[in-house]
């Protein structure tokens, strides 16, 4: 499957932030035939694990949140309308007339309602109408939607996905699907027996609520050492103020005093090896990706993290193109193969 | 009715290009009229007259739907527009656009990790998106998008629970296959020598942009009915907060047709007003009236003080999220609305 296509496929699953197990199946269908082993563990994290074979083999990470921003039902109308609320910073702006999923028993569509500019008080016009206040139309009676979507229940944007004239693809979770399309691409393509490390692959939970399922997944794991991927901040009007990356730029390596500095510049340096388009981006405190988590989980792990630059994130039309994925795949597997690859060859030729 | 909607709901029709839909129209009504023809600023006019003379009437709905234009292309390849028609300018934000062409973008929004907190209580404003194609340039961005080039929310048609419709351009599309509709039926009626009225079908153009006069102005100068029927999506806001102020919530939708007395552009006529209750009162139609002195008008101001006045009455379709890329309606309403101007035209009893 080419990465679009994954991308797109990823994109339909459900995985609002705390019900990624909602469409495990179609995960597991997609990715499980690929790898040796799969764990779906207690608190939200999917991982996929290839092993070279070879015993105490060191074990590495690479992790790309599964979840997604999302919303949930919290309470209902006598009109049958519902009420939401945040899970994971979906902004108020983007959600007037939205078109939502609920996902009760069934996928149930709706749509975040508006009140007309015509009969705003003044006063209204100039505010943003607060999440709390915003109704999801759904076409049903109190009764009916109590049966269908009672309160809890998770709520997404509706999966689309475009591509468009220019190659760019939008759609929504592509927070973080996009770096799971491309880690897929990079770890399937690895020759496992030319390398001498298992290779646990985190599709992980609960990031957009504040990283909480991570750090399970690394005690379980014990790697290391850990590649995180996640999304960064395209270049656009109104984001100058923070340090965001172009388009179209190649994977984005975050020069950081909180991660492995050593692990970094090897990864800036395969990139100049191989020829692959890299940018790098100084975030030097905190990265606020899992990362910073991973680096201090379990007695300590170094750690790197590469990101895709990403146009509107947070909106059911995140936008990236595929030229960065396909770079940051390459790169990807470029630094497991050259850390991994050249000294399991020599060891095997010295024995 | 619904797969006609659905088609006409999916064609894309700003405002002064509204030749796909009027293409569809024109397909879907020729074998059942007289004539259909276009006036010179492209109001699509279906006739269906019996021999002798009779009274004139002009039913009309607008085929077009808001949208916008490309105002400037910036170095950096970013697209600005400018709104055709009242576009819900707070559900612009982070949404997919269609340009006629086809080509696809999103409407620009800051992420809202890097807003301050002042930005985030403020919904967008028109002059502060752009929409984002992908382009690399001005020059790669022009091979894909001109100055002046007009586009519409992105076309899609949602089914929801309890036979409600989502979509965008959904209100006004209602309203052309309730007509589209009623031209099968006066066609029926016409073939049984039943038709005891010259009819006059108006799809008109122009109608989101109109500020005080509107595109169908030229239909009603040309046709000069004595009595004139407009169809039309009316907003309503049937969710929103029953506080005491807003204890008034006007028309709900599902409860069927809105019978405006008056709005902003028209005092109506009250013997068609009062003979309109009757009938649905007579034929059990579901009716009811809007918010008290609200409602910013519709093509009736136009229509009634054409040529030495006509007598108008209008009918407005609930619809909710009227002008964004997602109006919502149920079709029930839209049953009414068909079963209306079908007694209203056809049956002959005075």
């Amino acid at each position: 499957m080419e990465q679009k296509e994954l991308l797109f496929a990823l994109s339909k699953t459900m995985s609002v932030v705390g019900f990624e197990a909602y469409d495990e199946e179609a995960l597991t269908a997609l990715f499980a035939p690929y790898f040796d082993e799969h764990e779906y563990d207690a608190i939200g994290n999917h991982i996929f694990i290839r092993r070279c074979g070879k015993e105490n083999a060191p074990r590495v990470l690479v992790d790309t949140h599964y979840d997604e921003i999302g919303l949930m039902v919290k309470s209902i109308t006598e009109e049958g309308f519902l009420h939401i609320c945040n899970l994971g910073g979906v902004d108020a702006r983007i959600l007037p007339a939205s078109e939502l999923v609920i996902y009760g028993k069934e996928r149930i569509p709706g749509v975040v309602l508006t009140k007309p500019r015509e009969l705003m008080t003044k006063e209204e016009k100039k505010k943003l109408v607060p999440m709390d206040e915003l109704l999801v139309d759904i076409g049903m009676t109190k009764e009916e939607a109590e049966l269908a979507a009672p309160i809890g229940t998770p709520v997404g944007f509706e999966p689309v996905c475009t591509e468009l004239k220019t190659g760019y693809l939008a759609g929504k979770g592509f927070d973080n699907k996009c770096s799971a399309a491309a880690v897929f691409d990079a770890l399937t393509s690895l020759d496992m027996k030319k390398l001498s490390c298992d290779i646990y692959f985190s599709m992980s939970g609960r990031e957009e609520v504040g990283h909480r399922a991570i750090s399970a997944a690394v005690y379980r794991i014990r790697p290391d050492l850990a590649l995180v991927l996640d999304v960064t901040f395209g270049n656009a009007p109104g984001s100058e103020k923070i340090c965001s990356s172009d388009m179209r730029g190649g994977p984005v390596v975050s020069l950081t005093a909180t991660l492995d500095t050593e692990l970094t510049d090897f990864i800036l340096d395969t990139a100049k090896k191989h020829g692959i388009p890299v940018q790098s981006v100084v975030e030097a405190m905190a990265t606020s990706t899992h990362a910073d988590d991973i680096y201090l989980a379990a007695g300590g792990v170094p750690t790197a993290l590469i990101s895709i630059p990403t146009w509107f994130m947070h909106t059911a039309n995140e936008m990236v193109h595929p030229d960065d994925m396909k770079a940051t795949s390459e790169l990807v597997s470029a630094v497991i193969m050259d850390k991994f690859g050249a000294t399991s060859e020599k060891e095997e030729a010295e024995a | 009715m619904k797969e006609l909607l659905k088609t006409l709901a999916l064609e894309c029709a700003p405002s002064g290009r509204e030749k796909a839909v009027a293409k569809l129209i024109e397909k879907e009504i020729t074998p059942y009229c007289d004539s259909v023809t276009y006036d010179k600023i492209g109001n699509l006019i279906a006739v269906i007259k019996p021999r002798k003379k009779c009274e004139r009437v002009m039913v009309c709905a607008h085929m077009d739907e808001v949208g916008f234009m490309v105002k400037n292309i910036n170095n950096e390849g970013r697209i600005n527009i400018v709104l055709l028609g009242a576009v819900e300018t707070r559900t612009l934000s982070g949404r997919r656009v269609r340009f006629l062409d086809g080509t696809v973008g999103v409407v620009s929004t800051k992420p809202i990790h890097v807003m301050s907190n002042n930005e985030e209580e403020r919904p967008t404003y028109e002059d502060r998106i752009y929409i984002e194609i992908g382009a690399k340039n001005r020059a790669e961005a022009e091979n894909m998008v001109k100055i002046g080039d007009f586009g519409t929310f992105e076309p899609k048609f949602t089914p929801l629970a309890g036979e409600t419709y989502a979509g965008k351009a959904i209100g006004g599309r209602a309203c052309v296959s309730a007509l589209i509709s009623l031209i099968k039926e006066t066609h029926a009626a016409k073939k049984a020598k039943n038709l005891q009225k010259e009819c006059y079908f108006v799809f008109s153009v122009k109608r989101e942009i109109a500020r005080k006069l509107f595109a169908v102005e030229t239909a009603a100068f040309n046709i000069r009915p004595q009595t004139a029927l407009v169809l039309d999506a009316m907003p309503v806001c049937d969710y929103y907060p029953r506080d005491e102020r807003e204890q008034e919530i006007g028309a709900v939708c599902g409860e069927g047709i809105v019978l405006s007395p008056a709005d902003a552009k028209t005092l109506y006529d009250r013997t068609l007003f009062a003979s309109a209750v009757s009938l649905c009162e007579k034929e059990g139609i579901a009716y009811q009236y809007p918010r008290t002195a609200s409602g910013e008008g519709n093509e009736s101001g136009s229509i009634h003080k054409s040529t030495d006045g006509v007598r108008t009455l209008s009918v407005g379709l609930p619809a909710r999220n009227l002008h964004s890329g997602a109006e919502i309606i149920k079709y029930r309403d839209l049953e009414a609305v068909s079963t209306f101007v079908k007694a209203w035209l056809l049956s002959n009893e005075d």
